[in-house]
């Protein structure tokens, strides 16, 4: 054995033997008999009632219950460690609840003999200095009440269960009620449970009707009845509210229509009624404005029709012709030159596609050069001056001041946004593959095969199936958005809480210490402990060298062991975040709303659960449907941790992996397989799950909806 | 009611307690509450302490890999970094020999001496092949002083133009061939190599690493600790009035051997881990300074902003007017000075692509601070205070596009870039573009913050006459530094840490990765060498100012991400 296993035993050994000795000479000094100290269970007994706590008894079970658990270690965990790890493993539990228990009872001897806090640190860490000490000095046993007699307490606690038993058929309510022992009060509780289910029932159904209850009658019933009743209703909204989404999609298509039809019965009736001037802008644009004097706005007009009639016509009219074949020959090399130079089905979709919007601006604006003129006529007869260019530079920067702020980015959105995603919705109704590469080869539509070869759950000769696969990958990445948002949200909120209570020193130590984590690059901390747990890595290393394992821990080689790893190195990343959003939010809760609760007699977790929790969720709601949508699509988290793996090709069709987030697997689709085609497929439906959960929560969430309520 | 009746009141309310509810006068026992409590903070600090260790023990272990570079002696390899595959000797060895490329140091500044000693001292060479190699001793013997041929490759390239020539005698010619070209020259180096491995493995390698860094750790906490007094001790000397002459002396001479002492110990404790080098002790023992410089600078962001070791430091401002910027400075100032330390320290990596990485991040970051925010500013100024036709509308449809992945819209845009030649060697600009287009999508938390500022101010300005603009310049802009800070840094940090564009606009086009995809390539090789302690020195790098920025600015970030919540 090393020195450092003999010296902790030779530790333990003197240590247990003094504590042992000095529990003697205590607990005669306690008022107890002292050989009370050498039975085992029973002087944990004993030392609850000495030290006035429940913690020595409730931790000896603990342990020894610990100690039992770790028979039932699972296979796949159990499998992975050598005899000594497995042995060590099941101590850990069993050593930590000990350390504890000592702990908290070293501490609670010190005070009730009327020693320092400070002694009792002292009689954890020196044990075989400080408990004799304690044993043998002059310090009295000094406590509030003494301590009773046990055969008394335990006439107590039957009688406490017997009344119990006795009470789950009363239903006590009020005053009785609480003048019971904790036993009695449970047996209530259950009497009263059993007695509601049939309510319980019934007001389910009364929900399900169309009336339900009035007002009145909802309030005076039971917690639990009002809380199947609003299920019944909610289950029976359902159709209702998906009858208000199909009107409003509805309503949105009526409204599209009932604008192209106001378009063409605007432009007639301007043609209609308008002057000279008018009827020419139809042809040429900004005459009229021209004409009027604004000669700034028509210059512009006209300019951009002769650009875009000179873009069109030279080159974009070839492009939009070739949209619907994206092509028709083929490039020819021959020895590496190239023969015949064909079509780019990509440049053709591209700039065909920008033609189009190109067509649609320009419709736009020539509708806009026609609205121009009406006002400018109505303006004029009624008698007022028109804007000169002067007047509208100055707009720019007052009135019409956002188009000056929103011009520059409105491009940037929209060149390298809306035009790429528009296009790439395009590309997933093509054979854009690897084998379909310009401008060597050709691609071309073919219609929803994308979408059907990625839903079907037909095995391909070469392997598993791609709809198999999707759905995998699909649950995967709700599985991990819904652990990754809300396990780091409530322990975070947790920590903040934890940081922030009052007692607690050096808060801004912690804080620091856990901001510092976020501060360092994400991808710095990701690829460290990526690494750190690898199979040539620290922990498999150390663990290794010291015997517990044979062979390494397969963290990231096998599939349920990579994703509760990510999930949890995920928790360490988040934890930060959200304390810090959390602290700054639980600081704005008014104190005189804890105050009044403690008043009321609440204890900690009802006033977390009631005043902590609502209002939490209320601020931080949207952010949680953000982080959430943002997990679907984290990206760097999985990637650089595991890199997708495990991948398995018996499993998982098209290059995925174990932990791969549809995401990664577009990027790999992408990046490795040039598929772009179906990595477009799953752009999309990426987006229709983000849309759908949004849609959703949108409609659900009570800062939405319930904002009087919550004031 | 008299105080004393309102206490005895209150005693007896706390003495209620402890009766049992039933009213009958027994005690029953309750614990008192002061205890239960004191034991949950307890508790709950043990908590906190576990917590800090959890979270910080990878970044501990990070700083310690960067300092800790393998380096063989002899082999020629002092400027390279060698991988850290695992914490066993022989798992290390195997890995290495298996994955040694002669390619790259065929040749390469292998000193005469070794590369003979090495042939000599190792048993796997036969007999043949020491006479080979002793021919070519010999015949360096004869050209080394003149021709100066200190190394293998230099050696071996004058060979060649003796062999062309003509020049070699029959032996020697053999032996060139035999020893530097070909299959067999390379499988007869890689041979050398090897035994020069195999030797100095034994001799350097340290395959227990877990008592280094508790010594380490150990030493910087001594260290730290000897620093913040030497500046406590210098703080009152300098401010005491009435220690004079020789105690003063006396005082200064005690604070510089507090330091060499501090620094005796760093040496001693590596004396024991053979360090063959001194450009290794000199690496730890930075190492180690960086450590205790981070903890000291990230000690001053929690200290009180008066306390006395503050203002101990001579230069710290504690109060008066542009304090905080002075503050802010003085980190600066410290954290420059961290990163010299660490530049020194961090030698082998200028022999990489990474400096010009780093110059890349830091040309990317800067750009996209300057014009990202002034964007995203123009934007939610506009959506906040604007109500113009069409903005619910634009902000709906930002928000359906930002539900599609990112990445989607890069495959067209690389295609598009390349057409203009902003991929690859234009990486850089390329990114900057990427980035800053469409960066007006992120609008939302700089909304909310405009969203808070009153109406009234727009309004009573644009009554007096005040165009948008100025209204927009002059008036809102002070009012809202903070956001623009966040903005600002959100802004500046973002691409130090994006590796999905990255790596794809500058594909395979190394001098042109940002620091994200490079550090990448260098932990993810599974074929070459890693470059796992390269790494970590890079990575603290890469870390260092981005932490100082942030820790600098934390006040911001909490405002931004908390809606302005919390305001200071």
């Amino acid at each position: 054995m090393s020195t450092a296993a003999i010296v902790l035993t030779v530790w333990c050994a003197v240590s247990m033997a003094a504590v042992g000795l000095s529990l003697y000479f205590l607990f005669q000094k306690a008022g107890q008999k002292g050989w009370y100290a050498l039975v085992p269970l029973y002087n944990s007994y004993i030392t609850d009632r000495v030290t006035v706590s429940r913690a020595p008894m409730t931790g000896a079970i603990l342990g020894i219950f610990c100690g039992l658990l770790s028979l039932l270690m699972p296979g796949w965990l159990a499998s992975q460690f050598t005899d000594k790890g497995r042995l060590i493993l099941s101590l850990i539990p069993f050593g930590a609840c000990m350390l504890v228990t000592s702990a908290i009872v070293c501490a609670n001897m010190a005070e009730v003999f009327g020693k320092p806090d400070l002694f009792g640190v002292g009689m954890f860490f020196l044990p075989f200095v400080f408990w004799p000490l304690l044993a043998f000095d002059k310090s009295a046993y000094v406590t509030e009440q003494p301590a009773g007699d046990i055969g008394e307490d335990f006439k107590a606690l039957g009688a406490d269960i017997r009344e119990g038993g006795k009470m789950v058929g009363q239903g006590l309510t009020g005053q009785e009620y609480a003048g019971t022992g904790s036993f009695q009060r449970a047996g209530n509780r259950l009497g009263m449970a059993l007695h509601n289910i049939p309510f319980w029932f019934r007001s389910f159904g009364r929900g399900f009707t169309t009336d339900g209850y009035a007002q009145l009658d909802f309030l005076k019933l039971s917690p639990g009845c009002k809380r199947f009743y609003k299920l019944g209703r909610a289950i029976r909204s359902i159709p209702f509210h998906l009858w208000n989404l199909i009107r409003k999609i509805g309503n949105f298509f009526k409204k599209i229509g009932v604008g192209i039809g106001h378009f063409f019965v605007d432009l007639v009736h301007t043609f209609i009624t308008g002057d000279w001037k008018t009827k020419v802008s139809y042809v040429i644009m900004g005459f009229g404005s021209c004409a009027r004097g604004q000669w700034l706005r028509g210059i512009l007009f006209f300019v951009f029709q002769t650009v875009f009639n000179i873009y069109l016509f030279t080159f974009g009219w070839w492009h939009v012709k070739m949209l619907p074949t994206l092509g028709t020959i083929q490039r020819v090399t021959e020895n590496g030159q190239i023969v015949v130079a064909g079509h780019n089905s990509f440049f053709i979709l591209l700039y065909g596609v920008l033609t189009l919007f190109f067509i649609v601006a320009f419709l736009y604006t020539w509708y806009q050069n026609i609205k121009q003129n009406r006002i400018s006529e109505e303006i004029l007869r009624s008698g007022h001056t028109l804007k000169s260019a002067r007047d509208d530079m100055a707009a720019l920067a007052d009135e019409q001041f956002h188009k000056t702020l929103l011009a520059l980015p409105s491009l940037g959105v929209f060149v390298f946004t809306i035009l790429p995603i528009f296009f790439m919705i395009l590309i997933a109704f093509t054979n854009f593959d690897h084998a379909h590469q310009p401008p060597s080869s050709l691609f071309t539509w073919v219609g929803t095969d994308n979408f059907g070869e990625l839903t079907s759950l037909k095995g391909t000769t070469s392997g598993p199936s791609m709809g198999g696969t999707f759905r995998q990958v699909l649950l995967w990445t709700l599985i991990w958005a819904v652990f990754a948002t809300f396990l780091n949200y409530f322990l975070g909120m947790l920590v903040a809480i934890m940081i922030n209570k009052k007692g607690i020193r050096l808060k801004k130590v912690w804080r620091t210490i856990l901001v510092m984590t976020i501060a360092i690059p994400q991808f710095v901390s990701l690829l460290y402990v990526s690494k750190m747990f690898a199979a040539d890595g620290l922990i498999n290393t150390t663990l290794q060298n010291w015997g517990w394992i044979s062979g390494p821990l397969p963290f990231w080689t096998d599939k349920h062991w990579a994703r509760v790893a990510i999930i949890l190195i995920n928790v360490w990343i988040g934890i930060p975040y959200l304390m810090l959003i959390a602290t700054g939010i639980l600081m704005n809760i008014p104190a005189d709303l804890y105050e009044s609760a403690r008043i009321d007699g609440a204890n900690g977790f009802q006033m977390y659960r009631k005043i902590t929790l609502p209002y939490m969720l209320f601020v931080t709601g949207p952010y949680l449907l953000t982080s959430f949508t943002g997990n679907i699509n984290n990206f760097n988290v999985i990637f650089l941790l595991s890199g997708g793996e495990p991948s398995s090709a018996t499993e998982l069709a098209g290059n995925a992996g174990g932990t791969d987030l549809l995401i990664t697997w577009l990027y790999k689709m992408t990046v490795n397989n040039h598929d772009y085609n179906q990595a477009a497929v799953i752009g999309i439906l990426v987006f229709v799950v983000t849309a759908v959960i949004n849609l959703i929560v949108y409609n659900m969430i009570p800062s939405v909806k319930n904002e009087e309520d919550f004031q | 009611m008299s105080e004393y009746e309102i206490r005895e009141i209150m005693q007896t309310a706390d003495a209620a307690d402890t009766y049992a509810k039933d009213g009958s006068e027994k005690p029953v026992f309750r614990h008192s509450k002061k205890r239960h409590e004191r034991r949950t903070l307890t508790g709950l600090h043990l908590v906190l302490v576990i917590m800090s260790i959890v979270w910080l023990v990878p970044f501990f272990f990070l700083i310690c890999q960067s300092g800790r570079s393998f380096v063989l002696e002899g082999g020629g390899m002092v400027n390279y970094v060698m991988p850290r595959q695992g914490f066993s000797l022989d798992n290390y060895k195997g890995l290495f020999i298996k994955n040694f490329n002669v390619q790259n140091y065929m040749g390469t500044s292998l000193k005469i001496e070794d590369f003979t000693q090495s042939v000599a001292e190792t048993d796997i060479f036969s007999e043949a092949e020491q006479a080979k190699v002793a021919v070519i001793r010999d015949y360096w013997e004869n050209h080394s002083r003149k021709d100066r041929l200190k190394t293998t490759d230099k050696l071996s390239d004058q060979m060649k133009k003796d062999f062309d020539a003509g020049k070699l005698s029959a032996e020697q010619a053999e032996a060139y061939q035999a020893v530097f070209t070909g299959e067999e020259g390379r499988a007869f180096m890689k041979r050398v190599y090897s035994g020069i491995l195999d030797e100095h493995f034994t001799r350097d390698f340290r395959s227990d690493f877990l008592p280094w860094w508790g010594v380490t750790f150990l030493i910087a906490l001594s260290a730290a600790a000897l620093f913040t007094l030497c500046l406590y001790l210098l703080r009152l000397l300098l401010r005491a009035r009435d220690i004079t002459g020789p105690a003063k002396w006396f005082s200064v001479l005690g604070i510089a051997l507090a330091v060499f002492f501090a620094f005796l110990i760093a040496v001693f404790a590596f004396k024991g881990f053979s360090i063959p080098n001194v450009e290794m002790l000199v690496r730890t023992v930075m190492a180690l300074l960086l450590l205790v410089f981070f903890g000291f600078v990230a000690a001053s962001a929690f200290l009180k902003e008066d306390s006395r070791l503050l203002r101990s430091i001579p230069g710290y401002p504690a109060q008066g007017p542009g304090t905080e910027i002075k503050r802010i400075l003085a980190f600066f100032g410290e954290m420059a000075l961290l990163f010299v330390i660490l530049v020194c320290m961090l030698v082998p990596l200028k022999s990489s692509n990474f400096v010009a990485w780093y110059g890349n991040t830091l040309t990317i970051a800067l750009f996209v601070a300057v014009i990202q925010t002034v964007i995203v500013l123009s934007v939610s100024y506009a959506l906040s205070r604007i109500r113009f036709k069409g903005r619910k509308l634009l902000m709906n449809i930002v928000l359906v596009l930002g539900m599609f992945p990112g990445f989607l819209t890069m495959i067209v845009l690389y295609f598009l870039l390349k057409q203009v030649g902003l991929t690859q060697s234009g990486a850089v600009p390329g990114l900057i573009l990427i980035y800053c287009a469409s960066s007006g999508m992120g609008y939302y938390i700089s909304k909310g913050f405009f969203d808070t500022i009153p109406k009234s101010l727009d309004e009573s300005a644009r009554i007096d006459g005040a165009t948008r603009l100025q209204v927009f310049m002059k008036i809102i802009m002070p009012l809202a530094k903070p956001i623009v800070i966040y903005t600002i840094l959100m802004a500046f940090m973002a691409p130090w840490g994006d590796f999905v564009f990255a790596s794809y606009v500058a594909f395979q086009s190394e001098p042109n990765y940002n620091v994200a995809v490079g550090l990448y390539q260098w932990i993810k090789q599974n074929d070459k060498q890693n470059y796992f302690t390269l790494f970590c020195a890079g990575g603290v790098l890469v870390a260092v100012p981005i932490t100082a920025l942030f820790l600098a600015l934390q006040k911001y970030y909490v405002e931004g991400v908390t809606g302005g919540a919390v305001k200071g």
